[in-house]
């Protein structure tokens, strides 16, 4: 009978394996959401009637250039999961969409004013979190800075999109810190 | 059980390497060479030679292409491969079971 100790080793090692090769998003798309996020906050604080168009461009420029950066990274990391790019496609891609559905909102009078920036803000922040739940880990803990940087906007009255945006930029950043760091590597092998 | 009653293991699955591999390309479309040396921290011949052995067996697709003018070879898990993984596992887990009820 197969030895069930060695059988039990390898099934260990195969776990282990798969647990360090889990896929994770590169940081330079942290990294250029940190500073899309930080420019267009600013820019709703100095420059309020210039930021429908910033974000009317930069949102779906910023996540075709994001699908690029990560299947780039697939790429030049040696690992290719396409079932886990079409989902995170489909998950930020539905984001992008819901964010576009605000416009309406806006224009009809339904929501004005800073009303629409929250609007938005709840979106991503609940997008974050539920990719934080399910895909990315980081993720969960950049929507709640994400919610605490809505509910900012309900005590804060002067220069409080700029506070979001440091905010929410400086949660980004940590999360490219947080995914650098993790080992990329298993533990030396004790196969066989 | 008796040991004429388990489920034969696949003898290629046998070494912890080639399973690793084998699990690797389950569970992603393509792994490239230097992906494999880095997760499975394996010498070149090493892992070659173990490689070898799956593509051997037809377990294994390979395809090379060159980026940055370096060349870079990929692999992913045949039909064939992942039938035979599959039986594999299901021979292992029989095994554990079989084992864990005496």
């Amino acid at each position: 009978m197969p030895d069930v100790d060695h059988v039990e080793k390898d099934l260990g090692y195969v776990r282990g394996l798969l647990e360090k090769s889990e896929p994770r998003s590169p940081p330079a798309i942290y990294v250029l959401w940190a500073v899309v996020v930080l420019v267009g906050f600013t820019l709703a604080d100095l420059a309020p009637r210039a930021t429908g168009l910033f974000w009317l461009i930069a949102a779906p420029v910023g996540f075709l250039v994001s699908t690029w950066l990560g299947a780039r990274a697939a790429r030049k990391e040696g690992q290719v999961d396409r079932a886990e790019g079409d989902r995170h496609f489909l998950h930020w891609g539905g984001l992008l969409g819901a964010e576009l559905l605000i416009v309406p909102l806006a224009w009809s009078g339904a929501v004005t004013g800073t009303g629409v920036g929250q609007v938005a803000l709840l979106l991503v922040a609940l997008a974050y979190f539920l990719d934080g739940v399910h895909q990315e880990r980081p993720n969960l803990w950049v929507g709640i800075a994400i919610a605490a940087g809505y509910l900012l906007t309900f005590v804060v009255a002067r220069h409080v999109w700029l506070m979001v945006g440091v905010l929410i930029s400086a949660a980004l950043l940590a999360s490219a810190v947080q995914n650098r760091a993790r080992p990329k590597r298993a533990s030396p092998s004790d196969a066989r | 059980m008796r040991d004429d009653e388990l489920p034969a293991l696949d003898r290629v699955f046998e070494h912890g390497v080639r399973l690793g591999i084998a699990v690797l390309l389950a569970r992603y479309d393509e792994v490239s060479f230097s992906r494999f040396k880095e997760l499975l921290q394996q010498t070149d011949g090493s892992l070659g030679a173990q490689l070898r052995k799956l593509e051997d067996t037809g377990y294994l697709s390979v395809r090379k292409e060159f980026r940055d003018r370096r060349p870079v070879t990929w692999y992913a898990l045949s039909a064939k491969g992942r039938k035979a993984l599959r039986v594999h596992l299901d021979a292992l887990q029989t095994l554990i079971r079989t084992a864990g009820h005496g």
